[in-house]
């Protein structure tokens, strides 16, 4: 089986720059990348549940701009009736259920940690990123540089969705950013 | 900038949205007469008030939205899904 | 002047002396220094040349409404021209010019324009160069174009460098529940208030310090607020400005990160935007005071009284020895008697006949001289003040009265609330009578006026308004507090008398309004005379306030002149509307770090690398860049195209098509759909199976093309143009939500997760059958033409392949996860190679289909009908579809429509452009018979080909000889026109 290629390969250089000890941005790329979008339809939207059960071990489905994580598997709630199961295999669907799309290939995930890093992606992300209006496990799609991105608070990162075509272009612009804060890249 | 609050995903930037266009259009049955859809998309009201615009949040949930917007403040009074379901599931959130 | 450091006091830090160039000569300040401080303590008088006059103009106030110290800061690149030395924070190694004079402000050519001053009275360019008689009278514009060159030298401040901007600048968004311009005594209280309540605050300040007038009084109760502030968990932020508000609460800020460093960091930007949203906005800006115009009122050596005091205080700068201080209000006595304190002869002139008795006391007891009832009529001084003339006032009128000596003048005109931001918000400003000043009126944006900014003048008024604002805003988000009262606006012991202007009659004086335009009061009274009368006009023909400063000093003496003209009032004449910026904002901050290669993101192909380490040359196609051609050999363009035109017909060719747009299609409704969409059947497309179809407008125009394979019972996968992907998933988007509700289809874009290659020639099934896990997937049996199979290349990648031809090869189209896409390129290029195939780019991508008379978005441009298009056969009359019941309403149908066809030309040996319109030979005019959309050599016929439209058709044209005009580059071809699948009509070629 051949290796997957990342969209950031050739420009992603493990390392730190400009390190400022506990100031810095640790930016890491999570990759081989499993996203599957689990699209229902509004009578079988219950059924859900199951489905996350069997994903991540946990019952429930996550309300608008949700997501709900067990260790790494998150089921990202994107739109009223589209789900995204992160992070592991998708569990099987009969169709009169729901429809499974492989998106696996379609983004760039980035994990942005360090207690700077809200303050960073403010620079880029217009939407409120203040702990009480997007706690640990809210998700939210808005647009970075006129491109659509998905973001997820976790428990101690963001997890940030990139479209891949726009992978390198965007990333050039987070590391040229991050350059006043130093950044580790891992 | 103006704010405007998806129903799904809360108060965003304009940015996040395009402008889609006449809201309140009831469009024909695909085998009606042309002068029905001449009538439907050809023919507007110039509207010194309140208008209804159809918007996309395509930035964001993809949702298509119904947004009641004043041509004279540019206020918005009131936005939607467009799709009636969409509408049930947001009330119920 | 001749002005002096105090031994103590002021917020400079002594131990830390700073050295600075002015017009390179070097000089001394302190830290907490601005440029004007650091300039006004080293007697330096004249700071620059006013805009038409080139009259001399010093420091005039200690803030933004700086009109006469504006200064050009910096060398080469980093050159920062017009910059307020008031606002300009002091830095060891600064480098700041005098501007818009030659050889330099002390001495400046430009003083000429003075002495032709009559000639110069505003509006003088719309009735001056308007033609000499008896040459020209008064129109043609050759005589203006003349003298434009002239005016336009002259025109202008300080001129910026024309090299790239070395700086780097950021964006940044933020919420919070108050934004609260201001640090003021009005401002901090407001901040702690809120805070209080638990709201989330931001405290934005322009100045480098918190505290506004704080910073000029007691620094112990500034240094408790500031704790406190920052206890309560305030957000502050300083250096920076609010410049402008916006609809929905959202605020636009400036920071200024370095222009205040010695030495700057590499990674930090020099300034930062800020987009801040709040629920609420507390305006805490103070207020501006205003000067009185009077003869030569522009000498240097004249500011606002409160500067003054703001130089003693702050700075500790006595800035003369023997001060007059003239003024119409109490705010003026405080500053007096501070300046007598630290050793000044003070003359306090008050304009008013009498005031209470305590003022005058605390005053006298100080060593001032009071003077009432007399006001400033003339200064005297060639380039600095050192007299004053005085004028006694007598009813309306006034009368010459002896003069003082001085070497600093401070006036005191009357108090201006900063409203700027409200007007923003089309909050009209009120005039209040008995202030003598403009507030802001009655309005229902989420916006709250504290401290002068609301019209305050005494502090403890200022403080009180400052926590009422923050206990309302705390009430409007239903957080309990307790309840709060306003006082009255106002404030002073005494009241103002309005002076505006003081005139002596039979005297003849120059007298300023606007210090950068040279605005003088006998402007006003001409634009009176022509009819300029509504303060929009006469804004714009005097251009009052049009200059840097916007204004803030002068525009409410302006207006009242203007009213007095017209025999109104102040209120009747009104204000023109402030808009942002409130201070300039530079456009690298606006543009923040989008530019040059993040202007926009670029979309790159899983290939990108991989195509441009194989020798591709770019093209842009919207945000993605394509392989344009792949030269080998210093091989032009022409020959690259060719060439791969060639090699791709006679063996094979590979060309990336990824950025075309994909959309995966699914639900048991999703055939409906399609078949609802495309104008051809699709209600019976077998599975395993794709079909070119066609989408078109409700009003029955063509909107796109593409494809759409059935992978499954409910699914399918379709593909669309580069240029319309994004716009074909909304309108299937906006279907599905608007109009067919009761559809079960999800649609959803999958452009970026797969990687797709066309592979295209005699040798494609060949060279894809080695790279297949079992090539005979690909047979021609089993993969028939529009045939669709999902199966794996070797080492096990997935991948999707179709045999579609847009060249009219027999071709294939490969789709891969894009992860693996040059896995899979690197295989299919060996067997490429070994064939003698070629890499293609999209200049032979469009020989080949032109050759083929196959359309793209160049024919199909938003004009053009399924029929002029030549593919009306694909308009099913079985069914219904979008656009069927429009597409040949009246004028679609007219047998004169342009339609498609090829064109040739009549000598084989020429070419033409696309874009040339097609005319009958003998008329080569107006919009001719047709156009021509594409055009390339064919390799296949040896010859140049197009492809266009001309009324009427094939038919009409056949056997005629017509021209290919280009009248922009006058060019005119012969050319016959043909039917448009020029080469292999019966598509044999993809059928093999």
């Amino acid at each position: 089986m051949v290796n997957r290629v990342s969209a950031l390969e050739g420009h992603y250089r493990i390392g730190s720059f400009n390190k400022q000890d506990d100031n810095s941005i640790l930016i890491s790329e999570i990759k081989n990348l499993k996203l599957n979008q689990l699209s229902v339809w509004f009578k079988t939207l219950e059924n859900t549940n199951e489905k996350v059960e069997e994903f991540l071990g946990e019952k429930g489905c996550p309300k608008f701009g949700k997501s709900i994580t067990v260790k790494d598997r998150s089921v990202f709630r994107i739109e009223p009736l589209k789900f995204w199961f992160i992070g592991g295999d998708m569990p099987h669907i009969p169709e009169d259920q729901g429809h499974i799309l492989d998106l696996s290939h379609s983004r760039i995930l980035l994990s942005i940690s360090g207690k700077n890093s809200s303050n960073f992606l403010k620079r880029f992300l217009p939407i409120d990123l203040r702990e009480n209006s997007f706690p640990i496990n809210s998700v939210a799609s808005t647009s970075f540089h006129h491109v659509g991105v998905t973001i997820c608070r976790y428990d101690n990162y963001f997890g940030l969705l990139i479209p891949r075509a726009f992978a390198l272009s965007l990333w050039q612009i987070l590391i040229e950013s991050a350059e006043q804060f130093g950044y580790e890249i891992s | 900038m103006i704010r405007i609050k998806c129903p799904y995903c809360g108060d965003r930037d304009h940015s996040e949205f395009t402008y889609g266009g006449d809201g309140s259009i009831v469009y024909p049955e695909l085998d009606a007469s042309v002068e029905d859809w001449t009538n439907a998309i050809f023919f507007r009201k110039n509207i010194y008030g309140i208008q209804t615009e159809t918007w996309q949040h395509v930035h964001g949930c993809r949702l298509w939205l119904k947004i009641k917007r004043s041509t004279i403040t540019h206020e918005i009074e009131s936005i939607e899904p467009a799709h009636k379901e969409i509408i049930k599931m947001v009330k119920n959130k | 002047m001749t002005a002096k450091r105090l031994i103590t006091g002021g917020l400079i830090d002594r131990s830390k002396k700073l050295q600075f160039f002015w017009d390179n000569k070097k000089y001394f300040g302190y830290q907490g220094d601005t440029l004007a401080s650091a300039l006004l303590v080293n007697n330096i008088k004249i700071i620059g040349r006013s805009f038409k006059y080139h009259r001399p103009r010093g420091i005039m106030s200690a803030g933004v409404e700086e009109s006469g110290a504006l200064v050009t800061i910096g060398k080469n690149e980093y050159r920062d021209p017009n910059v307020r030395a008031t606002t300009q924070e002091l830095y060891d190694g600064l480098n700041a010019f005098s501007q818009n004079a030659f050889p330099n402000a002390k001495f400046d050519l430009g003083a000429i324009n003075n002495l032709f001053n009559r000639f110069f009275a505003a509006g003088f360019y719309y009735k001056t160069f308007m033609g000499i008689p008896p040459f020209e009278w008064g129109k043609g514009t050759k005589i203006w174009m003349f003298y434009e060159n002239f005016i336009r030298k002259a025109a202008g401040m300080g001129s910026a460098s024309k090299k790239p901007d070395p700086d780097k600048y950021e964006h940044m968004n933020d919420y919070c529940d108050v934004i609260i311009v201001g640090s003021g005594p009005a401002g901090i209280a407001a901040a702690l208030e809120a805070a209080s309540n638990k709201l989330d605050v931001i405290l934005v300040e322009q100045d480098s310090d918190l505290g506004g007038s704080y910073l000029s009084e007691d620094s112990k109760n500034l240094k408790n607020k500031i704790s406190d502030l920052k206890n309560a968990g305030v957000r502050i932020l300083l250096r920076t400005t609010v410049f402008g508000l916006y609809d929905s609460g959202v605020a636009g800020l400036l920071e200024r990160v370095s222009d205040h460093k010695a030495v700057k960091s590499k990674y930090e930007p020099r300034q930062r935007f800020w987009t801040v949203r709040s629920r609420h906005t507390i305006v805490a800006t103070g207020a501006f005071e205003r000067h009185i115009a009077f003869g030569n009122n522009d000498l240097p050596g004249i500011m606002s009284a409160s500067s003054v005091d703001i130089y003693l205080n702050r700075f500790s700068i006595l800035a003369g020895k023997k001060i007059v201080v003239c003024t119409n209000n109490d705010s003026a006595y405080s500053t007096a008697i501070k300046l007598a304190n630290s050793g000044a002869e003070v003359k306090l002139i008050d304009a008013r006949s009498s005031v209470g008795s305590v003022l005058t006391e605390n005053a006298l007891n100080s060593g001032v001289f009071v003077k009432m009832n007399a006001a400033p009529f003339q200064a005297r001084g060639y380039t600095e003040i050192n007299k004053i003339d005085l004028a006694e006032s007598e009813g309306n009128r006034w009368n010459n009265t002896g003069s003082e000596e001085c070497d600093l003048l401070a006036i005191s005109g009357g108090w201006s609330p900063t409203v700027h931001l409200l007007s923003h918000r089309g909050i009209r400003p009120k005039w209040n009578e008995e202030n003598a000043c403009f507030v802001a009126d009655d309005h229902s944006e989420p916006i709250t006026l504290a401290g002068s900014a609301a019209g305050y003048w005494n502090s403890e008024d200022c403080i009180n308004s400052g926590k009422s604002a923050g206990i309302k805003v705390a009430h409007l988000f239903g957080k309990e507090k307790s309840s709060y009262s306003l006082p009255n606006i106002g404030g002073w012991n005494n009241p103002i008398k309005p002076v505006y202007e003081v005139r002596v009659s039979g005297k003849q004086t120059k007298s300023f309004i606007d210090f950068q335009h040279d605005v003088t009061c006998d402007d006003i009274r001409l634009a009176h005379r022509e009819g300029f009368v509504s303060v929009e006009h006469l804004k714009r023909y005097t251009t009052l306030g049009m200059a840097n400063d916007q204004g803030k000093m002068g525009n409410v003496i302006g207006i009242a002149l203007m009213a007095e003209a017209l025999g109104k009032k102040i209120s009747e004449v009104g204000t023109t509307t402030f808009r942002p910026p409130f201070t300039p904002v530079s456009l690298g901050a606006l543009a923040g770090r989008n530019t040059f290669q993040h202007f926009r993101a670029l979309r790159r192909s899983p290939l990108h690398d991989w195509n441009l380490s194989h020798g591709a040359v770019m093209i842009e196609a919207g945000l993605w860049q394509r392989p344009w051609y792949f030269p080998q050999n210093n091989e032009t363009l022409s020959d690259a195209y060719i060439r791969e035109t060639a090699t791709t017909r006679k063996s094979v060719g590979i060309c990336d098509v990824t950025s075309l747009g994909k959309i995966a299609i699914q639900g048991p409704d999703s055939t409906e759909l399609l078949n609802r969409i495309y104008t051809n059947p699709f209600a019976k497309l077998p599975i395993g199976k794709a079909r070119y179809g066609i989408m078109l407008r409700d009003d029955g125009i063509v909107m796109d093309d593409g494809t759409s394979w059935r992978l499954s019972e409910n699914e399918y996968f379709m593909t669309t143009s580069t240029a319309q992907a994004a716009r074909v998933i909304a309108w299937l988007e906006e279907l599905l939500q608007i109009r067919w509700t009761d559809l079960k289809v999800h649609v959803t874009s999958v452009s970026e997760q797969w990687c797709g290659i066309s592979v295209a020639g005699p040798m494609s099934r060949e060279c894809i059958s080695k790279c297949l896990k079992s090539p005979e997937i690909i047979s021609n049996e089993n993969l028939p033409f529009m045939g669709v199979v999902e199966t794996n290349l070797k080492q096990d990648i997935p991948c999707r392949i179709a045999r579609i031809s847009f060249s009219g090869e027999m071709a294939f189209e490969i789709y891969v996860p894009s992860d693996y896409a040059n896995e899979m390129m690197e295989m299919i290029w060996i067997e490429t190679e070994k064939v003698g195939g070629c890499l293609y780019g999209l200049e032979a991508l469009g020989a080949l289909r032109i050759e083929k008379g196959h359309v793209t978005g160049a024919e199909l441009d938003g004009r053009v009908t399924i029929d002029d298009a030549g593919l009306g056969k694909m308009a099913s009359t079985k069914k219904s579809y979008i656009g069927s019941a429009m597409r040949t309403r009246g004028v679609l149908s007219d047998v004169n429509r342009e339609q498609l066809v090829g064109i040739f030309p009549k000598n084989k040996n020429a070419t033409f452009d696309a874009g040339s319109i097609i005319c009958k030979p003998s008329e080569l005019k107006g919009f001719g018979v047709g156009r021509i959309t594409s055009v390339t050599h064919s390799p296949e016929l040896g010859h140049w080909i197009g492809l266009g439209f001309i009324s009427g058709g094939y038919n009409l044209w056949k056997d005629k000889t017509v021209i290919a005009t280009d009248p922009v580059r006058n060019k005119n071809v012969e050319v016959e026109i043909v039917i448009p699948h020029m080469f292999d009509p019966q598509g044999e070629r993809m059928h093999g």
